[in-house]
């Protein structure tokens, strides 16, 4: 673009934002404190749908059929909508990262949880990559017996990273996930885990055997889920003395700023379009799948995106359907460029709509509804051109908005986008 | 001393004076600086770099062919100590994670790692055992994983899949055989490709060169102006010594988990056992990257901008971790459990944590510049 052309947008930006601020200017303090709410809301939601997931999981184990686990499994689904919204709050605030490793720990040897296909292979070097809880009472872990006669929350949580491997995840959603699905060995065909129901079931019925120690980790470990969306959701309550939330609000504007802003970017490209999208693609590799024995991936990336949106929008809309709305970065960007702001709006939207058109392709629904259903594991097949494409067009947007949130940085005074407290590797 | 370029002397009192009367924010002296820096950077080290790895991938290609014509000890041995040659060269290139690397994604093609679920060994046994056609079209449309150097480590030196039985017998000849040449030929290929597309001067190295710089009079929309090109290298290195610090010496040595225990596995090279020699190279290329020998580096452009202190610290801490990573004298797999190797590997993690910091926090500040996110932002 010629200088001058720049120039003049520049000035018109100028002139724009000059009459905008005639109105009322946005606060910085308000644009975060509603972020604060929205952290609420959304954890407050998850941890509602954990409930309701642990109402349907009782169900299950009450009377093991298809249908209870079917629904046990729909409950799952719903539950992870707000929770993938709300990792959006995980890369800046330590208070949420440090839980996240009991909540959404993935990839997992589940060899660690339950029985597992001859084929499988667990992490390199993983020791307890088959280590089977569900099927030990006790465990020799290199010399050092660790007891699980009692399967409950307090043990699931310390048998979580047993012995510092990451890839052993006794807790949270994937653990849940395999539960109540099993190993998908479909590889990069067609179809999900296919536990059956009676993996639940009492006395003879009982298939996979240990039925009673499954029945009591699928609870405790759900249980378990519940405590901690149930901090986290206290961490970013108002009028808590004490809490992250008043911790985060005293931290100083620039200083919080820079916090949401590296976390919206480091979802957007780190995790979201490089761990959990690039690397099962590139590899052709279904281990690097979000939710492998769900197939439920195109949803996760989904609400993942839209978590980063929200932050922006200063909108969520929870489970029920009511909408949260309040000051937001847009507000505040709209002062200083409407342009910037504008730009902005288009990319949130943009892969919003690119991640529409996978969840299409995946439900085989809206323009796909005539074709066969293609889940995100087989996307990443070998020489699948289609999933190559729809894939690659969600990178490709995610890529474009974390461009656009460092201009949005910039245009907020922020030099260095590396917050002071952030987890260290 | 550490800053001896006497070509360039002149030039630097020169353009520091100017730089010290007229110094605005981003003035265009500065700005003519930078692009010239970049420039000297890119035609020297830059080139250099690329030039080393496709002629060391060149020679493993021909060494490969000839272990295969007459698979033995010695054959085997010489394809290996290549294979070395050509890795430690590919830690130069590897920094350079802009521009020609970027299109196809030819970074993981030429190396996959971390591999934690062990994919390079288990597509590797898959496609062995298919009846598949081995070519360069197969290869290339198939996972990033059988490519380039982490699938020829597989196929050179490890423990069951490397036996030199698969290469003696009938079947080896077929398949085995013709793995490795293939997927040596095609690292060749790519390493050819992209050390032709960094000297074609009218291509990607005039368009790194002259991005432009992001002025208050920007439009802030506009992120087409892309980085800066000394801002650019200041983030790949950036990224590159994250991953040195966080993969290559903090996984294996325990630090990234909670209990501390380490993982052999988890080191750069460990079924070449090469993982402590690559650390050292990987080091030692960004050191070269920043000084660019006896041309104008990014070292220089510092100085010339009235932070000498700041790069010779900068300096400093790069040849303090490489003299301390010299001290440990046994493979990596012994070193993280030998209590004296150990000391000296965390006291390098610690180290490389101030020098990304001196990165991360110093130079931003002293060149005005503001550093994007990143890869390694994530889990």
């Amino acid at each position: 673009m010629p200088q001058t052309l720049k120039l003049s947008i520049a000035l018109l930006s100028l002139i724009f934002a000059g009459t905008l601020q005639a109105q009322a200017p946005t606060s910085k303090q308000a644009v975060l404190e509603h972020y604060t709410d929205i952290a609420h809301a959304v954890f407050t939601d998850s941890h509602t749908q954990a409930e309701e997931l642990k109402n349907s999981i009782v169900a299950l184990l009450n009377k093991p059929t298809e249908n209870t686990l079917n629904k046990a499994r729909d409950a799952w689904k719903v539950a992870r909508i707000p929770y993938q919204q709300s990792e959006v709050f995980r890369f800046s605030h330590v208070v949420v990262d440090d839980m996240e490793a009991q909540i959404n720990a993935w990839p997992l040897d589940e060899g660690l949880i339950d029985y597992v296909n001859e084929d499988y292979e667990g992490e390199l070097g993983n020791f307890g990559a088959d280590a089977n809880i569900i099927a030990n009472p006790a465990l020799d872990f290199g010399g050092t017996l660790i007891d699980t006669l009692k399967i409950t929350p307090e043990i699931l949580a310390d048998l979580n990273e047993l012995g510092g491997s990451e890839a052993n995840v006794a807790t949270g959603y994937h653990a849940i996930e395999f539960l109540l699905w099993g190993q998908d060995l479909n590889g990069t065909g067609a179809g999900a885990g296919e536990r059956p129901a009676t993996d639940y079931a009492l006395g003879e019925q009982c298939t996979h055997g240990n039925c009673e120690r499954r029945r009591n980790y699928l609870l405790a470990a759900t249980e378990l889920l519940i405590q901690n969306l149930s901090t986290l959701e206290n961490e970013w309550a108002p009028d808590q003395a004490g809490n992250y939330r008043e911790q985060f609000l005293a931290s100083g504007e620039q200083a919080a700023l820079t916090k949401v802003l590296f976390s919206m970017g480091s979802l957007a490209l780190g995790e979201l379009a490089g761990e959990r999208m690039k690397v099962a693609l590139e590899a052709n590799s279904t281990e690097d799948e979000h939710d492998c024995f769900s197939d439920n991936t195109h949803y996760s990336h989904y609400y993942n995106a839209l978590g980063i949106a929200n932050i922006y929008s200063g909108h969520f809309q929870g489970t029920n359907g009511d909408w949260l709305r309040g000051p937001s970065l847009e507000n505040l960007i709209k002062d200083i460029s409407p342009t910037l702001a504008k730009s902005l709006t288009d990319a949130f939207e943009l892969t919003q709509a690119k991640l529409q058109v996978m969840v299409h392709r995946a439900d085989a629904s809206g323009p796909f509804a005539s074709k066969t259903t293609m889940k995100f594991d087989q996307m990443i097949a070998e020489g699948n051109s289609e999933g190559v494409q729809i894939i690659g067009d969600v990178i490709e947007s995610l890529v474009a908005e974390t461009q656009l949130i460092e201009a949005m940085a910039k245009a907020l005074d922020i030099n260095r986008l590396t917050p002071d407290q952030v987890r260290q590797h | 001393m550490i800053f001896s370029k006497p070509r360039n002397q002149a030039l630097l009192l020169f353009l520091a004076a100017a730089l010290a009367t007229t110094l605005t924010y981003l003035s265009k002296d500065k700005q003519d600086l930078e692009k010239q820096v970049a420039r000297e950077i890119a035609e020297n080290t830059i080139v250099n770099f690329h030039q080393n790895f496709a002629l060391s991938t060149k020679v493993l290609s021909a060494k490969s062919q000839a272990f295969c014509i007459n698979p033995n000890e010695t054959t085997l041995k010489a394809t290996q100590a290549q294979w070395r040659l050509a890795m430690s060269d590919w830690q130069a290139v590897k920094i350079i994670n802009f521009g020609p690397i970027k299109v196809n994604n030819l970074s993981w093609r030429l190396q996959f790692w971390p591999d934690k679920k062990n994919l390079v060994g288990r597509k590797i046994k898959s496609l062995l055992k298919s009846k598949d056609v081995i070519d360069h079209a197969k290869l290339e449309e198939s996972s990033v994983v059988i490519q380039g150097l982490s699938a020829l480590e597989y196929l050179l030196f490890d423990r069951t899949g490397a036996k030199l039985s698969h290469y003696q017998t009938n079947e080896g000849e077929t398949r085995q055989c013709a793995l490795l040449q293939t997927v040596a030929s095609l690292t060749q290929q790519t390493a050819e490709h992209l050390s032709s597309s960094w000297q074609a001067k009218d291509e990607y190295l005039s368009v790194f060169v002259n991005t432009a710089t992001i002025t208050p009079e920007t439009n802030m929309a506009d992120i087409a102006t892309g980085t800066p090109p000394l801002t650019q290298l200041i983030e790949s290195i950036l990224v590159n010594l994250e991953t040195l610090k966080n993969d290559k010496l903090g996984a294996p040595l325990g630090l990234k988990s909670a209990s501390g225990k380490t993982n052999a596995f988890l080191a750069e090279a460990w079924r070449s056992q090469h993982s402590l020699a690559l650390a050292s190279a990987n080091l030692s290329s960004v050191r070269q990257l920043l000084v660019n020998g006896e041309l104008l580096g990014l070292t220089d452009f510092l100085i010339a901008d009235d932070h000498q202190a700041l790069a010779s610290r900068l300096l400093m801490q790069i040849d303090a971790i490489q003299t301390t990573l010299n001290t440990v004298d046994r493979p990596m797999a012994e070193a993280i459990n030998h209590d004296e190797s150990r000391a000296a590997l965390s006291k390098a993690h610690t180290d490389l944590a101030a020098l990304i910091s001196t990165l991360k926090r110093d130079i931003p500040i002293a060149m005005n510049i503001t550093l994007g996110f990143n890869d390694n932002d994530g889990d």
